[in-house]
């Protein structure tokens, strides 16, 4: 490649341009590499044996005839286990909060559905699953605690006698900060509110459904040496609790997460099968390999939301929120996950969203119940908080006669009050809240779904618009402030950038893709600065042995900020290093060199600029370097951001609902979105695009009922219903564009945006389509018995 | 918990099979409960099919069996002796891209991959059939394409890319 075919002036600016994503070719050709495409020599395949039961006691556990089946390698059991796999760890590990055994499989007790209780390895799935059914296992019935309520009754059996009782954790609003003014108590506030709406509102369990299950294939070398592929979002923090569990050190483990098939949270988790899959490989001394099935992913994935919120927020005359009460549970499933009772966190320190709320009093208890283990999900508490808000800011416009987009546009935080910190201590960094608002309403595609609604009702169809707004918290967080909100790690992240001999560029980041594109996104921006068009760019990840160290992983919408000013400091440092060394070679004053299109030339001076293989050559033969430099050309950098970053947006939906049946047609989705600077706006679109989706099946149709035995009923895609291609309804987005100060290229996250407000825009849609005096829609998913009902005029 | 028959050892015999594979010919002895999909993934060690459900419903297994869409992985191994399958990666001309696969890249219709083969596979019997004279609407492909799940992308990238694919089809473009 000579300088001159270096870079063409269109290619300069890849940053903000609308790039493909760079796995194209290999997804569509089906040459992706997933976990559970990898096999290898010897290996053996792990199954599971599940409880079929919400609670018992073990009594006994015969193997002894799946033990004597052909092909079987080795039977385990949870009291087996015990002492020989330690416990897991907790990333969000919330002051006072309690924890379970943290054990891979049930011993003594099984709490939930679906908790592996015996591992089988074996020749291949199909005996490994024969032996699983060969195993008998004697239990005692116990009736089961189903909900929240039942569980902080008086009588409840306690699912873990040494907790006394069955609340995990409470954590509570405002927050005492050493040094800052006491925040004020909202009491007084709501006695003497205007109006006070108050409602309990259910955001209802459901989960990622990504299309890959997760796999864990584990491979063995003597020392030990393990090389573990997992369908992960967090290798280094799947690494680190392999090390501490199996006693094993960490540089003896290395973790891939090859291509990984959708994780939205869910895999951001630990689970017991990571453990579980080394645990055997090296007992066997072979490669172990697991492969969830689609029905134990319904019971084995960690879920989210499962909320319940009794909300009471009093308004001036004026509709102005003057303060709010909260009282919430999070069922937590049989024990905290290592995911804790972050997501209930998350729900109240950002409850108060987008708006300026004077005084909080909110209470969030975490509880246990014989249900799977709660994990993260897109979102992570912030629409368990957007749907209670959302909802009641309707309510109070009605109650008040005030228009939805009126009631709004009085409580938003105006942009001059930026940064602003909310009463439950968030600093919300920058935006126009109002602008936001303001161009949702002047849309044209919000006109037309206005038109369309009253003439639609003058035809005697039943149709309704709504509105909500949110904002997203991103670039999760700064390393001093993790630690005081319950999370035990760092926040920052880092890349290396390396120029290779031939000058082409390699960077290496510690996030991990799962289909958000970041590797198109690192791309763009190492492309640019070294100015060399985008097939000069390789970017790897996803390899504890390669990739470095990071805390929180990926997930928070943390990828495009904090990754993304990572490489940019990373290659900072190269480029600088690159000066010099050019410097040297032209005998010239290294400030007057300059990085260009092509390489490197001293400023003003017309020359031919020195290709990056040039200076690379230099740098890798280091005789002819400047006094005292170090050969070679890579740097690595860490960001650690000095503030979140708040994402916002505005989102309105227009519902048909079928008078017959109940069910509701989202047919037009408008979304108004703004995440800072956009690294690649093709990518925001369908990220933003794919999210709001999700929200149409957390409003409509998604959930994970239990019956009062404590048995699930979804257990397959026929059973847990994701929105298909054709409940999608043309979706119109538009942006704006207000970088964060508190990252280096401007980015917010966008991962998480779609799903956040879009349920709340759905639900206020449908309480406008059903008549005026229905009673208000207070759970989801809506499901048609209940919109029926809001048709009848009569509470579900 | 298991996706597969428990199946008494004289059931289990496996029998010999011989499929046409995207123009080669595999052949396997299989158990008779073994389905198309595995016996493709790891038989004929084609691994772009992919696997979501095991169940039915995700058509993330869908390949072409005599020129029909069809799940793999309710499709027995033994049911497809002496077919002609396709799976995604028999869809590319060699080192060419279909015109569907290419409007997947620039229409971003894909986010993780995972769905892409089924997704592409069933897009490649839609302008099949396109070819052959059926006509599709935007609407009728969103019929068409709710065959397959999509978790990732919101499927508007996706019936794009078929729209798009279909256009360019129609105004005689080859990959
Ligand atoms: S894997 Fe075949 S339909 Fe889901
Ligand atoms: S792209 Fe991930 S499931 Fe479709």
């Amino acid at each position: 490649m000579t300088a001159a075919e270096q870079i063409t002036p269109d290619q300069r600016r890849l940053v903000g341009s609308r790039v493909p994503n760079r796995n194209g070719e290999r997804f569509v050709r089906g040459a992706g590499r997933y976990t559970s495409d990898i096999h290898l020599p010897r290996e053996a395949t792990m199954a599971l044996l599940r409880s079929p039961h919400a609670r018992a006691r073990i009594i006994e556990i015969d193997t002894s005839a799946a033990a004597a089946l052909d092909g079987v390698y080795a039977i385990a059991t949870g009291a087996e286990l015990f002492d020989r796999i330690g416990p897991h760890g907790y990333l969000w590990d919330l002051p006072g909060q309690k924890v379970g055994s943290g054990r891979p499989l049930a011993h003594g007790e099984v709490r939930h559905v679906g908790e592996p209780l015996v591992a089988v390895v074996a020749r291949d799935q199909y005996v490994a699953e024969d032996a699983v059914e060969l195993i008998r296992v004697e239990y005692e019935l116990l009736s089961p605690v189903n909900t929240p309520a039942q569980s902080l009754a008086d009588n409840a059996p306690v699912l873990h006698p040494d907790w006394g009782d069955n609340v995990q954790v409470v954590a509570t609003w405002p927050v005492e900060i050493p040094g800052l003014p006491t925040p004020p108590d909202p009491t007084q506030a709501l006695a003497g509110a205007h109006l006070t709406v108050r409602e309990t509102w259910t955001s209802s369990r459901i989960t990622a459904a990504s299309m890959e299950a997760r796999a864990v294939v584990c491979d063995y070398a003597p020392g030990p040496a393990l090389t573990l592929y997992t369908s992960t979002q967090a290798p280094h923090i799947v690494r680190e609790e392999v090390g501490r569990m199996l006693g094993v050190a960490e540089h003896r483990i290395r973790v891939i997460a090859p291509h990984v098939g959708g994780a939205f949270g869910m895999k951001g988790v630990f689970y017991p099968e990571e453990a579980l899959v080394p645990y055997f490989a090296m007992l066997l001394r072979r490669p172990v390999r697991w492969v969830e099935q689609r029905d134990e992913s319904f019971v084995a994935d960690t879920p989210s939301r499962a909320q319940e919120m009794d909300l009471e927020v009093g308004f001036d005359v004026d509709g102005r929120i003057v303060g709010l009460r909260a009282r919430y549970s999070i069922d937590l499933g049989s024990a905290p996950s290592s995911c804790g009772a972050g997501t209930g966190w998350a729900t109240g320190a950002l409850l108060p969203g987008p708006y300026a709320v004077p005084a909080v009093d909110i209470v969030a208890t975490g509880v246990v119940t014989d249900k799977s283990p709660l994990g993260a999900y897109r979102g992570f508490g912030q629409p368990e908080a957007n749907f209670p808000l959302e909802r009641t800011l309707d309510i109070a416009a009605r109650q008040l006669g005030l228009d939805p987009a009126e009631i709004r546009r009085r409580n938003l935080v105006p942009a001059a009050s930026m940064p602003f910190v909310t009463a439950t201590g968030s600093v919300l960094d920058s935006g126009d809240y109002t602008e936001m608002l303001e161009l949702m309403l002047a849309r044209p595609s919000y006109q037309a779904a206005l038109a369309e609604r009253d003439a639609g009702r003058a035809a005697g169809r039943v149709l309704g618009l709504g509105l909500a707004m949110y904002n997203e918290n991103t670039n999760f967080g700064p390393s001093g402030i993790l630690p005081l909100i319950g999370v035990s790690t760092g926040g920052w992240d880092t890349a290396s950038v390396r120029i290779e001999p031939d000058g082409t560029v390699r960077v290496v980041s510690s996030q991990t893709p799962m289909g958000q594109g970041i590797e198109t996104a690192y791309a763009q921006a190492a492309a640019d600065e070294f100015g060399v068009p985008l097939d000069a760019v390789t970017v790897a990840f996803g390899d504890t042995d390669s990739s470095h160290f990071t805390g929180y992983a990926s997930g928070a919408s943390r990828a495009a900020g904090i990754g993304g000013s990572s490489v940019l400091m990373a290659a900072g440092k190269v480029r600088e290093k690159m000066r010099a060394i050019a410097a040297h070679l032209l005998e010239a004053a290294v400030d007057d060199v300059e990085l260009t299109a092509g390489g490197l030339r001293v400023a003003g001076s017309g020359m031919d600029p020195m290709p990056l293989a040039t200076v690379a050559k230099a740098a890798y033969q280091g005789g002819n370097l400047p006094e005292g430099m170090e050969p070679g050309l890579v740097a690595e950098a860490g960001y650690d951001p000095p503030g979140m970053a708040f994402s916002y947006g505005a989102v309105a939906a227009l519902v048909e609902i079928g008078p017959e049946t109940g069910t509701v047609r989202v047919r037009r989705l408008i979304f108004g979105h703004d995440c800072g600077t956009q690294l690649n706006p093709a990518i925001v679109e369908h990220q933003v695009i794919g999210g709001a989706v999700q929200g149409i099946g957390a409003a409509l149709s998604e959930m994970l009922p239990y019956d009062e035995h404590g048995q699930p009923f979804a257990r397959s895609f026929a059973d847990y219903l994701l929105p298909q291609a054709t409940d999608v309804p043309e979706i119109d987005l538009f942006h704006t564009e207000h970088p964060t100060p508190f990252t280096l290229n401007g980015a917010k996250g966008v991962g998480e945006s779609g799903v956040i407000a879009a349920p709340s825009a759905i639900v206020n849609a449908i309480q406008d389509a059903l008549p005026a005096g229905a009673a208000p829609i207070t759970s989801i998913p809506v499901l048609p018995e209940r919109v029926l009902a809001g048709l009848r005029g009569c509470r579900a | 918990m298991t996706t597969t028959e428990r199946a008494t050892p004289g059931q289990r015999a496996p029998r010999a099979i011989t499929v046409r594979v995207n123009g080669e010919e595999i052949e396997g002895a299989v158990e008779p409960r073994t389905h198309l999909a595995d016996f493709l993934r790891e038989k004929a060690q084609l691994t772009g099919t992919h696997t979501s459900c095991h169940q039915g419903p995700c058509g993330a297994c869908t390949v072409l069996v005599d020129g029909q869409s069809a799940r793999s992985c309710l499709t027995l191994a033994v049911q497809a002796d002496g077919a002609e399958i396709t799976t995604v990666e028999g869809i590319a001309d060699g080192s060419r891209l279909s015109l569907l696969q290419q409007a997947f890249i620039e229409h971003f219709g894909f986010q993780c991959g995972y769905c892409t083969p089924g997704m592409v596979v069933i897009g490649a019997e839609i302008l099949a059939e396109a070819a052959a004279g059926a006509v599709f609407t935007r609407d009728d492909l969103r019929v068409r394409l709710s065959a397959n799940l999509c978790r990732c992308t919101g499927y508007i990238g996706i019936v794009n890319a078929v729209e798009a694919a279909l256009a360019a089809q129609a105004r005689g473009e080859s990959a």
